[in-house]
């Protein structure tokens, strides 16, 4: 515990400042006091005034640590933005193929994308050799339809399609524990 | 101070050095190549067997080239050059083409 409080005591500007930034007391000690008076946290600055304490090497490397992770957080909010709004076309594509095949299939009808984090062509591929259809929707979104029971349909015929994958009878393994599927296009 | 810059500059290094200019489809592709350069004619089956084999050895199980390439060998023969450069195409999201590939593929199914 004592190992604790020690811990705390020695890197007190960390925690005070929440891995955030660096005072300009940080700066300071590295010799850039320019650049100070421009990043000049609060929390650190008050612990010097306070405690009349600078941050110590460890401070140091994680201000550094974290001016390098402030670009990756950055460009994963962007990131996030982007996938929030791929999620939506997906989403709203998976909509209209749903309307193509109307009830009951709908509800059992998923975007390859949900199944596997390959590119959906592949997951189509994959779900075709595990005993699936797989389709393309000519809005271009790759679906796939299970049964009540979440499994692969077989034998199922899209209404609306551009690329089918679906196993051809009579169903045979390979040594890869692959099933033999078959490709149709409608071009 | 240094050791602090040292650090800083190891993992900017690290980073760079992990991101190589080889992906996996590039990795079955030279497989492919390895396999015309040992042997022009092969069967079907001995393809599939040795390409099988030599993915599984060479890449993880989730890498999407090996479920690609694991899923193909269900796929009709004269299929499955185009389903895997597709695959590929869908994955890097740019142009993808093994020639040596499509050699050894197309020359397997008409040698059977």
């Amino acid at each position: 515990m004592k190992q604790a409080t020690d811990t705390i005591e020695k890197h007190n500007s960390v925690i005070k400042s929440g891995a955030s930034t660096l005072a300009s007391v940080g700066l300071d000690k590295l010799g850039k006091s320019t650049a100070s008076k421009l990043i000049a946290p609060a929390v650190w600055t008050i612990d010097f005034a306070a405690n009349n304490k600078k941050p110590d090497e460890l401070d140091i490397s994680l201000y550094i640590l974290g001016l390098l992770a402030w670009p990756a957080a950055v460009s994963a909010t962007v990131t996030g933005l982007m996938k929030s709004a791929v999620d939506d076309n997906t989403a709203m594509k998976l909509r209209e193929v749903q309307a193509a095949e109307g009830s009951p299939y709908s509800d059992y009808i998923f975007s390859c994308s949900s199944y596997a984090l390959h590119a959906p062509n592949i997951t189509a591929q994959k779900i075709a050799a595990l005993g699936g259809t797989a389709w393309q929707h000519p809005n271009g979104l790759w679906v796939f339809i299970v049964d009540a029971e979440e499994n692969f349909v077989m034998d199922y015929i899209p209404k609306n399609w551009n690329i089918l994958y679906q196993p051809i009878y009579p169903l045979e393994e390979n040594v890869y524990g692959k099933l033999r599927w078959g490709i149709k296009r409608k071009w | 101070m240094k050791v602090i810059f040292l650090f800083v500059f190891s993992c900017f290094f690290l980073s760079a050095c992990s991101k190589s200019g080889t992906n996996d489809f590039d990795v079955v592709c030279e497989i492919f190549a390895g396999i015309n350069s040992q042997s022009s004619d092969l069967s079907e089956e001995a393809m599939l067997r040795i390409s099988v084999r030599k993915v599984r050895e060479q890449l993880a199980v989730e890498s999407s080239a090996r479920v690609s390439w694991e899923a193909i060998t269900g796929a009709p023969a004269s299929e499955r050059y185009n389903l895997f450069k597709y695959g590929a195409e869908e994955t890097l999201n740019r142009n993808w083409d093994c020639p040596m590939m499509k050699v050894v593929i197309e020359s397997s199914y008409s040698s059977s």
